[in-house]
């Protein structure tokens, strides 16, 4: 490493968000090395490029890119993403909300998902999610949210990969347009160079892949599929239709419910609603979902999705980003925040030009638990249902991993979550899920013991009114139906 | 309402040490009227309790119980601590501080130590340039601190290292039980004096009662071993294999000798001393020194080992020198059935990182995250098992460390310890290391990244790189860099109390 061994070219090819957040991250990082972007045309099914999406825990990441969340709403290149709802999806049939953030402060020892359990167990009828601001404005409908409500990013694709591009130019980013015409490898399986289409051929010290599902460098050969950890029986949700309904009602959550087939939503979109209906093919009477469905229609036929992962994103000289090396499935659009998670590890360990072998294991060794902690927590949706249900575990082998049986056990028995090293998701973030869902811990926390539970629910239902009240307030004063950040 | 009519967990404590009266106290104090405990313990059987250096986990532990430090430091005559200093474990004449604390300040996303290596390289590169590459400790406020015998409590930015370090505590190990008895004792633990002759257990072999001498029957629900090395209900009753760990850390003996205090400054910091055929620890309290010589009986007898501690005492002992025996290794599980063992009861590891009363820490930490109502679980008793060999395993890489990662050679002890196998997991984590300058990174355990990179470096295990972004400054500028920062923490240091004179302030 360093001394003459840094990385000297880097190639990405892509032609999505995702390439081009590579590109800057690689340029900014090493100024001295020539980043080039190869423009691809995008596959319907690279999620990440398709409909970028990041959530609250990486922005700190984009911020890092020198991407600022409120530019990005400013300029209408995003809008602020407060909660996932979901309706008739819970044990208990209640509609509940993820959340961003630290909850409100409330004068209650411990931890604050004990206490409101403690209050549940004297009757209080208030959701946890009612204690979290985010929440809260996601409820009351609001289209405008104050600058320190912990809040995600929907992208308009288009309008942020056209800010990206003039970042990336700014920082030095060589763009060029082609497609991949044939791939050199070595016998280890290193890339030499890759022949484009216009005659063209690129050589680079690394080589990123960020061409979603084709994974077109990733896939040695074109076809080697022996490298990849299939999901489908973890996330059975394979086949999504999409229905654009542009300039409708701007809304700052998504909004989930379960259907005989699947799950239908409604994605808040910067550039109006999306619907969305996700189903298993193997599953579900294809002919059926499609005649019912107002998003079917021949001209925009289902997308194909295959949940899983490769077992190595990082190989040799090329780095596989994206859907290209993790497909988290639709439920969540987890797809970019995961590539930026994965983008971060890579900039955090960066080998040289030697790459390194012990490194490079050590990127995948991290990415790996990563992307499979953000499988357990999207399988958690699935998991913690009953009813009836297109995807339950009809097919062998379908089932929550072994990592998310041994969450939800322990949160049903004590309330708490297990240690993961490289944990994805924020642990009030999997608490609201698991609440949410009906799950509730038989034991009492230990701890609690000395605290009246009576009290503990006046003290939370009133700090959870004084939070109702100031989100009212908000509202009141919010310009009308503009969007904003106020600062 | 759930959970309020469930009868408490009667809890039983075999064993009134540190383990014993920690667990105690932390189950009175924070599980409360869940649980009742009860502690056995006899005043005819001794306590190891040596002189005791701690990690600041610590601190955390006692805030959580309301323990006000100024009280708990004049109750065991505590001296503060702000890390270890190693000597002659590289090679001899070698010394470095692993501190509570990290090196510079991170920069563009890449480890001041990658830049620490970069201008390193340049000064090895060029000797007769201006920029003598100072030892990476000087970039450390609580290194700087120690070396200079100073202290003051931390205030300002965690994340400014001209400002930000960790501390913890050395204190008299044998007022430590007893101050945590007291605590306890007050908040309705109850203490029973009595020898345990015989463990009754019910008929799927579950404890039910500890007999004692006397013919009293102690019933509880779930039972606690702190019995010591004796591992009396755990290793005896229960019959829990032992595993072996002495291959990689063959030091099996300790004589531990208090000495008066040479008048003068207090060291804020424990020093660790490679020996012939071990280690030594010199502890300095408020009124003594403790001292210690932890060897292995395979390369040094006892005799040997008490004349070598004895002639590094420069000031008179104490009292007569006392013999420790023990083997490094843990009970393959440290709870079955309704017996979970705490301390020295659960396994040993030598006190070389000061991590004997943070492993009894961290079980009850464990223990309260799945603490039984009266039946014990499955569910509950794997979680806390597999969390502790988590604890363990971590902790026993970090230390075969400090021994293998050596060039000594002036003894069959370290020649053994240099040449031995060592774990695959320390032998990946050494190797990454060497390549890249990298530390696997993991979200928890006890010793994080910035401890490896302490220990790793001062034991010269100097990486072949750094980073590529390291070379990206200018020389010259990266050098001014370094050399503010060095000198505002030398200035901040200056500005620091003397910790003998901050000592008698802060617990007057």
């Amino acid at each position: 490493m360093s001394d003459g061994t840094g990385l000297r070219s880097i190639a990405v090819f892509g032609g999505g968000v995702t390439a081009l957040a590579a590109a800057i991250a690689f340029a900014r990082a090493l100024p001295r090395s020539t980043v080039t972007l190869v423009a691809m045309p995008i596959e319907a099914a690279a999620f990440a490029d398709i409909m970028p999406t990041a959530w609250h825990a990486v922005l700190p990441i984009l911020d890092r890119l020198g991407i600022d969340d409120r530019t990005m709403i400013a300029t209408g290149s995003a809008i602020p993403s407060l909660a996932w709802r979901f309706d008739a999806w819970s044990l208990d049939g209640r509609s509940w909300s993820t959340v961003n953030g630290p909850p409100i402060p409330v004068p209650c020892p411990g931890p604050l998902h004990q206490r409101w359990l403690d209050a549940v167990r004297v009757g209080t009828s208030l959701p946890f999610h009612a204690l979290f601001p985010s929440a809260v404005l996601a409820d009351s409908r609001a289209t405008t949210i104050p600058a320190e409500v912990e809040h995600g990013l929907v992208f308009d694709p288009v309008s942020f990969g056209n800010t990206l591009a003039v970042a990336a130019r700014d920082v030095g980013v060589r763009m060029t347009r082609a497609a991949i015409a044939e791939v050199d490898r070595d016998d280890d399986g290193s890339i030499r160079s890759i022949g484009l289409t216009d005659g063209r051929r690129m050589t680079a010290d690394l080589f990123i892949d960020a061409t979603g599902p084709y994974a077109g460098l990733a896939i040695k050969n074109g076809g080697d599929e022996e490298g990849r950890i299939d999901w489908i029986g973890a996330l059975p949700c394979d086949r999504l239709l999409l229905d654009r309904r542009p300039g409708t009602t701007t809304s700052l959550i998504d909004a989930y419910s379960k259907t005989d087939a699947g799950w239908s939503a409604r994605w808040s979109d910067p550039r109006g609603l999306v619907h969305a209906v996700g189903y298993r093919a193997a599953t579900t009477d294809e002919a059926h979902v499609l005649r019912r469905s107002p998003a079917a229609d021949p001209e925009n036929p289902p997308i194909v999705l295959e949940p899983g992962r490769r077992r190595r994103g990082w190989t040799n000289n090329v780095l596989a980003l994206g859907d290209a090396s993790v497909q988290p499935g639709p439920l969540g659009r987890g797809s970019f925040t995961l590539a930026l998670a994965q983008l971060d590890l890579a900039l955090d360990l960066l080998p040289d030009r030697t790459m390194e072998p012990l490194l490079i294991a050590e990127y995948n060794r991290r990415a790996a638990a990563c992307a499979d902690r953000m499988r357990d927590f999207l399988a958690s949706f699935y998991w913690t249902m009953t009813g009836r249900y297109g995807v339950r575990p009809t097919v062998e082998n379908d089932g929550p991993p072994t990592t998310l049986v041994a969450t939800l056990a322990q949160f049903a028995q004590h309330g708490t979550l297990p240690h993961h090293d490289d944990e994805s998701v924020n642990a009030d973030a999997w608490r609201a899920v698991l609440l949410g869902q009906g799950i509730r811990p038989r034991r009492r926390d230990p701890v609690a013991a000395a605290v009246d539970p009576v009290k503990t629910r006046a003290s939370l239902e009133a700090a959870a009114e004084a939070l109702r009240t100031a989100v009212d307030r908000l509202r009141a004063a919010a310009s009308n139906g503009r969007l904003a950040v106020r600062r | 309402m759930a959970g309020t009519n469930v009868e408490p967990t009667r809890v039983v404590v075999l064993g009134g040490g540190t383990a014993g009266w920690m667990t105690a106290a932390a189950l009175v104090g924070l599980v409360g009227s869940a649980c009742t405990v009860e502690l056995v313990e006899s005043a005819e059987i001794g306590v190891v309790g040596v002189g005791e250096a701690t990690l600041p986990h610590l601190r955390g532990f006692l805030k959580t119980l309301g323990i006000v430090e100024a009280e708990f430091m004049a109750a065991t005559h505590a001296t503060y601590k702000l890390g270890i200093e190693f000597c002659d474990f590289a090679k001899l004449g070698d010394r470095y501080v692993h501190p509570f604390g990290t090196f510079g300040r991170p920069l563009g996303g890449v480890d001041f130590h990658h830049y620490w290596l970069r201008r390193r390289h340049r000064s090895a590169a060029s000797p007769s340039s201006r920029t003598p590459a100072f030892p990476i400790g000087d970039y450390c406020l609580g290194v700087v601190a120690a070396e200079q015998r100073r202290f003051a409590h931390p205030e300002g930015d965690a994340d400014d290292p001209t400002a930000s370090y960790g501390y913890a505590y050395q204190f008299d190990a044998t007022r430590f039980a007893p101050f945590m008895s007291a605590w306890a004792q007050t908040r309705g633990a109850k203490r029973t004096e009595g020898i345990v002759t015989t463990v009754e257990r019910d008929d799927v072999g579950d404890v039910a009662a500890l007999v004692l001498a006397d013919g009293r029957r102690v019933e509880g629900d779930l039972f606690i071993d702190c019995s010591g090395f004796r591992s009396l209900v755990l290793g005896g009753t229960m019959a829990e294999p032992w595993e072996d760990w002495s291959h990689w850390l063959p030091c099996d003996r300790a004589v531990a000798v208090p000495s008066a205090s040479p008048g003068g400054p207090i060291e804020p910091f424990t020093q660790a001393t490679a020996m012939s055929a071990g280690w030594r620890w010199r502890i300095p309290l408020r009124h003594r020194i403790g001292n210690g010589y932890v060897y292995a009986s395979r390369f040094l007898d006892d005799e040997g080992a008490r004349d070598a501690l004895l002639a590094t005492l420069n000031t008179p002992p104490l009292a007569e020198p006392r013999l420790l025996r023990f083997s490094a290794g843990r009970r393959r599980r440290s709870w079955v059935g309704n017996v979970v063992a705490i301390g020295l009861a659960s396994g040993f590891l030598e006190p070389l990182e000061s991590t004997s009363i943070h492993l009894v820490q961290m079980a009850i930490t464990h223990l309260i995250e799945r603490f039984p109502e009266r039946v014990v679980e499955a569910m509950d008793r794997d979680g806390f098992n597999a969390a502790v060999d988590a604890d363990y395993d971590r902790i026993r890489d970090f230390l075969i460390l400090h021994y293998h990662a050596t060039t000594r050679n002036d003894s069959p002890f370290w020649n053994h310890m240099r040449t031995m196998p060592i774990p695959d997991t320390l032998a990946d984590r050494i190797a990454l290391w060497r390549r890249s300058a990298h530390v696997p990174r993991h979200g928890f355990g006890l010793f994080l990244e910035p401890s490896w990179v302490a220990v790793l470096l001062g034991q010269n295990i100097v990486p072949e790189g750094w980073d590529q972004r390291a070379d990206l400054p200018d020389g010259a500028a990266l050098d001014r860099a370094l050399d503010t920062l060095r000198r505002s923490i030398h200035d901040r240091v200056a500005a620091m109390p003397d910790h003998a004179a901050y000592l008698q302030r802060a617990t007057a």
